[in-house]
């Protein structure tokens, strides 16, 4: 009888570790801004492949929808009930554009893992909620992060200057914001890594801005239409909109 | 026998020493500046906010109690506060101008002219984020209402007065410490503070929460319509006009921002807004937020203001340039004058400088159904000198 019950016990016990999500390791995840590969600095000019030359004012986006694979095949959701707001605007020197937005989950799993996703953008369950739903110290509290003609957030903002140098030398500010469900982006990154009970493991990411227009495949054309907020499909503004973040998402890759 | 005398002796000697000293009633000099036979009953303050508005964010170390507002209103009518008691807090927010003046620039002491103008305190509790250092005055200049609201008092061109004067005035009044023991539970007159008198301040502004308008009303309560003109104007304020060829985005909500559940219009951010031409950082005539943070680039920036009870706030911008509704619009339908820092949201967009005659008038006809008048006879907001029969009570 004994016997019976200490193997039950440990059955439970194992049944426990395999099945448990939080442990006492801790992640970071950076994200370093670029511009076709050099840091990216706010309201610096940098060449354009066309002979243009770009620079930008604001560029910030939210992740959120987190979620690691374990080496077993299981996934671990991350801060279900939030979001991160990577927000470049305030990089003006290489020394920032190289240390990168970072920001620490608590209480991971001390395990093995092969992949890291995560949504560009907010997830619909905290997509449902209002400003009014968070404390004014997160981006999620801050009224300017939401769009109230789409009942959204902001997802993504990118402003700037083109220099349309290629003709003639004119200024040509851009604006481009995207949000709604249907603009949220999701990428999965290969990457095997492990995290240990009371230490830090890091992830870095870049982001390259120059992606977001001149993705070969999925080119936004500033000069076509220079700004674009909108949620309405049917709008001439959409697929902009739309191709400011979904060639975001597609420019951020794990170092 | 000697023994047992000596005994006897040594308790009565150490009975005595040990006795307590205070013996009989305390001396007049012990009595001054007490006040711990004042009875302190905090009563919490239950602020119920308005549809269209969440609960506030209150800091922990200053929550808001009956007496703690009751203080802050009389301090903030009383020209106490001032160098030579002729002016309040209230001598340039008026409750009936939404808590401004009416005038380009503040008028401080003796006619001063001051340089920006006075700032509406509705719903000025709501733009304190907590983790920004930058949250009150045009420039940012203040953190807190607690802190902000202690400038004005020694600020040369407004009550131009000395804290350490008014607090001695708090001490020897014939209330005031009555007053304090009852807010903050203080047991010394000399625990009376610029800090205290700060705390009182902030929670009565806190309670100056509005949002009865004819658009809250719109959007609350069954049946209220707005009017046609201000439906146009509020659909090109919100924009993305769902792609519709009839209505223009005007880009309003980008730094005047708004949603169901905290209707301020106000994104509560700095920006430069085209008020000047300059080529250079260093040519803004008035550094605004650069000022404070001495960063270049935000040389130029000011607070973006909410448009709650906008119509009755004129003149407008910080320094009280623009006199009308129709100037601010002009302003912003020109795409304001160049900068290095000029707002993207105005230099980028074509289309509000499209804005038809007819299509400015919608949207300042949106702006006025912004106006709340409920509060104008709201005594518990009023001069208690004017309203109560007993004010000190």
């Amino acid at each position: 009888m004994k016997k019976l019950l200490f193997l039950a016990f440990c059955s439970l016990f194992l049944f426990a570790q395999c099945n448990r999500s939080k442990g006492d390791a801790i992640l970071k995840l950076t994200f370093k801004p670029t511009f076709n590969g050099s840091p990216l600095l706010m309201s610096q000019n940098y060449p354009c492949p066309d002979g243009d030359t770009m620079s930008i004012e604001t560029f910030n986006f939210f992740v959120s929808g987190i979620e690691l694979t374990r080496e077993n095949g299981k996934k671990v959701k991350l801060m279900e009930d939030d979001a991160l707001y990577i927000d470049f605007s305030n990089v003006f020197t290489s020394a920032e554009a190289q240390t990168g937005k970072s920001f620490t989950i608590l209480e991971i799993l001390d395990d093995g893992f092969s992949e890291i996703k995560f949504s560009v953008g907010v997830v619909s369950s905290l997509n449902s909620k209002q400003p009014a739903d968070f404390p004014s110290s997160n981006a999620l509290g801050d009224d300017g992060n939401y769009w109230t003609a789409w009942d959204s957030y902001i997802f993504s903002r990118v402003e700037g200057n083109l220099d349309t140098g290629r003709n003639t030398s004119s200024t040509l500010p851009f604006l481009y914001h995207a949000g709604v469900p249907d603009m949220l982006q999701t990428r999965t990154f290969s990457k095997t890594f492990a995290t240990i009970d009371n230490q830090t493991t890091e992830l870095v990411f870049e982001v390259d801005a120059a992606t977001m227009f001149y993705k070969s495949d999925n080119l936004l054309d500033i000069r076509t239409l220079n700004v674009s907020h909108t949620a309405a499909p049917t709008s001439p503004g959409y697929p902009f909109a739309l191709k400011s973040i979904q060639n975001l998402a597609a420019g951020i890759s794990i170092q | 026998m000697n023994k047992v005398k000596i005994c006897i002796f040594a308790l009565i000697v150490g009975a005595i020493a040990c006795r307590d000293t205070e013996i009989g009633p305390l001396s007049p000099i012990e009595t001054a500046g007490r006040l711990d036979t004042i009875p302190f009953q905090p009563v919490a303050y239950q602020q119920t906010p308005p549809q269209g508005l969440p609960a506030m964010e209150i800091p922990l170390d200053n929550p808001l109690t009956v007496d703690g507002i009751k203080l802050g209103r009389k301090l903030f009518y009383d020209k106490i506060l001032s160098r030579d008691s002729t002016q309040s807090c209230a001598s340039c927010h008026k409750i009936e101008k939404a808590f401004t003046d009416g005038l380009p620039t503040s008028v401080g002491i003796r006619g001063m002219a001051g340089t920006r103008n006075a700032m509406s305190l509705i719903n000025v509790g709501y733009f304190w984020k907590q983790s920004r250092v930058n949250n009150f005055n045009w420039d940012g200049r203040f953190a807190t209402i607690e802190a902000q609201v202690l400038a004005p008092v020694e600020h040369p061109l407004e009550l131009d007065a000395d804290w350490e004067v008014i607090v001695e005035k708090f001490r020897n009044h014939p209330h005031y410490p009555r007053l304090f023991r009852k807010a903050f539970g203080i047991n010394n007159l000399n625990e009376i503070s610029k800090e205290l008198a700060a705390k009182a301040l902030a929670q009565f502004l806190r309670t100056l929460v509005s949002a009865g308008s004819e658009f809250d009303r719109s959007q609350w309560i069954p049946l209220n319509f707005l009017s046609d003109e201000a439906q146009r104007g509020y659909d090109m304020f919100i924009g993305d006009a769902n792609g519709s060829s009839l209505l223009k985005d005007a880009e309003c909500a980008h730094c005047h921002s708004t949603n169901r559940s905290r209707a301020l219009f106000a994104r509560n951010n700095f920006s430069n807004n085209g008020l000047d031409s300059v080529g250079d950082f260093s040519e803004f005539t008035d550094f605004g937020l650069g000022g404070v943070n001495n960063i270049a680039r935000d040389n130029g920036k000011f607070r973006e203001v909410s448009l709650r009870n906008i119509a009755l706030t004129a003149p407008y911008m910080h320094d009280g340039r623009f006199q009308t509704l129709e100037q601010v619009l002009d302003n912003y339908t020109t795409g304001g004058h160049p900068a290095p820092n000029l707002a993207i949201e105005m230099s980028a967009s074509a289309t509000i400088r499209t804005l038809t005659p007819q299509e400015k008038s919608d949207i300042i006809a949106f702006l006025h159904t912004l106006t709340d008048s409920s509060y104008f006879n709201k005594n518990e907001w009023k001069n208690p000198w004017e309203v109560e029969a007993n004010p000190w009570e």
